[in-house]
């Protein structure tokens, strides 16, 4: 596994692995990459095909043809594979990634999970000895994120397949990992095959490049760290034998959420979503009988598959799309027939896209574009300054914003929709391809305007962001409101939409979220274990004599 | 404008059933007759029979939004023309805009040279619906590749792919756009015009990405590595050479008709015309027509198909 900082250059390793780099991209490459000790360079371009497959980030932008199974015989075509062969290869690798019902159906149709999957099975099928993975389930919920895992990890270990993956999410894969590879500014800092070593090594140089568990044994200084959860419980469970320590923990704050809700109950929500149903043009239902709101503070994330409809919902909060019935107040006053325009003064909107808002020469431009057709402010240059400075973007102010890093262009999105200082923001996955730092500037930034009074509205397949970070869940499945709650008691009942740290607890402690949380109640537990030894060890004493 | 208006949809009927090249062919032989006549009602003999041939596929919503935007363009074209053309001598209305510059003259010449050039249009607009409804671009870039013809080919067709990802590029860049303030839809032609320019400026951009990484995608699966394969060559059936010799009858009457004169037309100075070769056109239109009558012989038995 490649882990690393955003910009650390494990996408450009990848490539030059699969002779993208400098083949297709350009520049200049020193040094020698070796295939089966012969250098990459020597190599015929279909030969490297035929040993190395890569996948990139974005599935819906590689794919191609039309129907599924044609998208898998595309590369088998290309690669000169006689039809007996093509036919027979279409038929296995749909069989092992469960895309066989879906063969003749239009690409455009599938779920994000899908398009993964059928990208996948196109570079499977010509059966390469490396697959290269380049942030494969950045853009999926959590259980199709999962599948996909799975599949690799069964080809893996059924065919022998080597894989090298670069992740961000690493809490998703680290335990799959044989070797972790560590990026820092374009070279190898780390590379490890022993877990514990790289633990010790993260802690004191880079504790991002750590998952949640990991981190949360190795901040207690443990001197062997569980990679995955099942050997997280294991040590739980060795230290905690007889359960359930819910009771002697004090920092879970439900109780707090639910006294400040009672407090708030009289208070007029910013938005207020009533019995919305939503269907579009020749689609389905997309959105049945939804209801919720958003008051001064809150932060709510919706969560759920992809295709539930949780972007419908935002863009039917900001007035981009308009429900069908049920109605949408924003400050008390129904948003029906306001233009979007107006609505943008109090609801800020960032989509999936940041790239989407960057036009200007300049950074410092693209947050006066905001300013001057958002607010009436007079002083728009004093006020852009404050913004920059607000989120860390000084130093960049003369840059041409298309020329920074991913998670810089995402904060400077960020800034441009959040100049006019609006009352609610809806996010649609800001956290997708931020590596760990990044995810905490914004976070901090979030809970910031929340202590502010700016209602947040967000949608997220990132549960470790979501656990530290939010206030409330609200789970959608299937356009309709399944539960909604703190982020306590949804996030620790749910199997699969749930941080790591709550899954190692589980059975020992409930209402576990946070990391921070659970390295209060871990040194709780080591706390009374050191406590009840040399209680046992007296006991044990007075029983000898 | 919608995605569906772009994209291929699966059918099942005659059309759709044929082979990618016949389809082809059947839409190139309209644009190269629509592009040499120049008499309307020849030029409404092809509309006729590319209109039937969309409508017996199934794509009447479809078209219907083409025509609307087609409608739009010949609107411009005669005011253009109108504007700009002064070689009409039959005036019905005439403007002094400025002393001391030429009078703004609408002629009927003018007016009716732009609703022929309109009529063009629309049959070349509605053979390029057809293209894109019935032909599935899979089927056509493999037959293409199998050819072993060209990157030009091969760049026509992916830009036709794209076409829908443009449309979705755009509408949600207007959306963002709004959602900043701006609303693209507010203020006089002017302004609308200015407030688009961030909009094309983000399109431009993310379509140049979206390509890279397109192209990009491609080279990694091995395309133009060598010589392809195909897993399953589309297959051809009586029908195919049943509408490619209708083609060929349609092609040469057309050809025929336009060395004998017969579609010519003289808008300028004087309406001058005359209407002859009416055999020929029967015959060109009937042969244009064969995949609907086929397509509807199709769909009154249901057994026709297997047999053809």
């Amino acid at each position: 596994m490649l882990s690393g900082a955003s910009g650390s250059g494990k996408t450009t390793l990848l490539r030059a692995i699969a002779g993208l780099v400098p083949d297709f991209h350009g520049g200049h490459l020193a040094g020698a990459i070796y295939l089966d000790q012969i250098p990459l360079t020597k190599i015929p371009h279909r030969q490297r095909l035929l040993k190395t497959g890569i996948v990139f980030q974005e599935a819906e932008r590689q794919l191609l043809m039309n129907t599924v199974e044609a998208e898998i015989a595309f590369a088998l075509e290309n690669l000169g594979f006689p039809p007996i062969l093509i036919k027979r290869r279409i038929m296995e690798v749909a069989a092992a990634l469960d895309l066989t019902d879906c063969l003749q159906q239009a690409t455009a149709t599938l779920s994000g999970g899908q398009k993964q999957k059928v990208v996948l099975a196109s570079i499977l099928a010509w059966e390469p000895e490396i697959l290269l993975l380049d942030e494969p389930t950045s853009q999926l919920d959590p259980v199709a994120a999962e599948q996909i895992l799975n599949s690799i990890r069964r080809l893996n270990e059924d065919s022998g397949l080597t894989v090298i993956l670069a992740e961000q999410r690493l809490e998703r894969c680290f335990h799959l990992a044989d070797r972790v590879l560590v990026m820092k500014n374009g070279a190898i800092a780390c590379d490890e095959q022993s877990f514990d070593k790289l633990s010790h090594w993260a802690m004191k140089n880079e504790p991002s490049c750590l998952p949640p568990v990991a981190r949360l044994f190795a901040g207690c200084a443990f001197s062997k760290i569980p990679a995955s959860i099942k050997e997280g419980r294991c040590v739980l469970r060795s230290l905690a034998p007889q359960g359930d320590f819910s009771s002697s923990f004090s920092a879970a704050s439900p109780g707090l959420g639910n006294k400040l809700d009672a407090e708030r109950s009289f208070e007029q929500p910013l938005v207020e979503v009533e019995k919305i149903w939503f269907r579009y043009p020749e689609g389905k239902e997309v959105l049945k009988e939804i209801s919720f709101n958003l008051k001064t503070g809150d932060f709510a994330v919706l969560m759920g598959p992809n295709g539930a409809g949780k972007s419908t919902i935002l863009k039917n909060i900001n007035g981009l799309l308009r429900p069908g019935r049920g109605k949408i107040k924003i400050r008390g006053r129904d948003s029906k027939g306001v233009p979007v325009a107006e609505l943008a003064n109090s609801i800020a909107y960032l989509s999936q896209n940041p790239d989407d808002y960057l036009f200007l020469p300049t950074v410092r431009e693209e947050v006066k574009f905001s300013l001057q057709h958002l607010t009436m402010k007079d002083d728009i240059d004093s006020h852009s300054d404050q913004v920059l400075q607000r989120f860390g973007l000084c130093s960049l102010a003369q840059l041409n914003p298309r020329d920074l890093s991913s998670g810089e262009r995402q904060r400077v999105a960020l800034a441009a929709v959040l100049a006019s200082e609006p009352r609610v923001l809806l996010l649609d996955e800001p956290t997708r391809g931020l590596d760990y730092r990044h995810k905490g500037e914004l976070g901090r930034i979030l809970l910031e305007m929340q202590a502010e009074g700016t209602a947040i509205l967000m949608v997220s397949h990132d549960v470790e962001f979501v656990a530290e970070y939010a206030a409330k869940v609200i789970f959608i499945a299937d356009g309709s409101l399944l539960c909604s709650g703190s982020k306590y008691d949804m996030l620790s009942s749910s199997t699969f939409y749930s941080p790591q740290v709550t899954k190692v607890f589980r059975g020992i402690a409930q209402g576990i979220v946070t990391l921070e949380q659970a390295q209060e109640l871990l040194q709780r537990i080591l706390y009374h274990r050191q406590e009840a030894i040399p209680r046992l060890a007296g006991n044990a004493g007075t029983g000898e004599k | 404008m919608n995605e569906t208006m772009l994209s291929y949809q699966v059918k099942d009927n005659l059309i759709h059933s044929l082979h990618p090249l016949t389809t082809l062919s059947y839409v190139l032989v309209i644009t190269i007759l629509s592009l040499i006549f120049y008499h309307p009602i020849y030029l409404a003999a092809l509309l006729l029979a590319v209109g039937l041939a969309i409508v017996s596929a199934g794509h009447c919503k479809e078209w219907s939004t083409y025509l609307k935007f087609t409608v739009s363009l010949i609107i411009i074209i005669a005011v253009l023309n109108m504007l700009f053309s002064r070689e009409g001598e039959t005036i019905f209305f005439s403007l002094q805009l400025l002393p001391g510059m030429a009078p703004l003259n609408l002629s009927l010449e003018s007016l009716t040279f732009a609703a022929g050039m309109g009529l063009r249009l629309l049959v070349i607009i509605t053979a390029f619906c057809l293209y894109s409804q019935a032909i599935d671009p899979d089927r056509i870039l493999r037959a293409v590749a199998g050819l072993g013809k060209g990157k030009t080919v091969l760049a026509i067709i992916l830009a036709t792919r794209l076409f829908p990802q443009f449309l979705r590029d755009y509408k949600r860049i207007m959306e963002i756009s709004q959602c900043r303030g701006v609303d693209p839809y507010h203020g006089n032609l002017w302004q609308r015009t200015g407030r688009l320019k961030p909009v094309i400026s983000v399109l431009f951009s993310s379509s140049l990405e979206h390509a890279l990484e397109l192209a990009e995608s491609m080279y990694a699966r091995g395309y133009g590595s060598g010589a392809r394969s195909q897993r399953q060559a589309d297959l051809w059936h009586p029908r195919d050479f049943l509408i490619l010799l209708a083609l060929i009858i349609a092609f040469f009457c057309g050809i025929l008709a336009y060395g004998q004169g017969w579609t010519a037309f003289n808008y300028y100075p004087r309406l001058s015309w005359e209407f002859s070769g009416s055999c020929i056109l029967t015959l060109m239109t009937l042969s244009l027509a064969i995949p609907s009558v086929l397509n509807w012989g199709c769909k009154r038995s249901s057994s026709f198909l297997s047999k053809i």
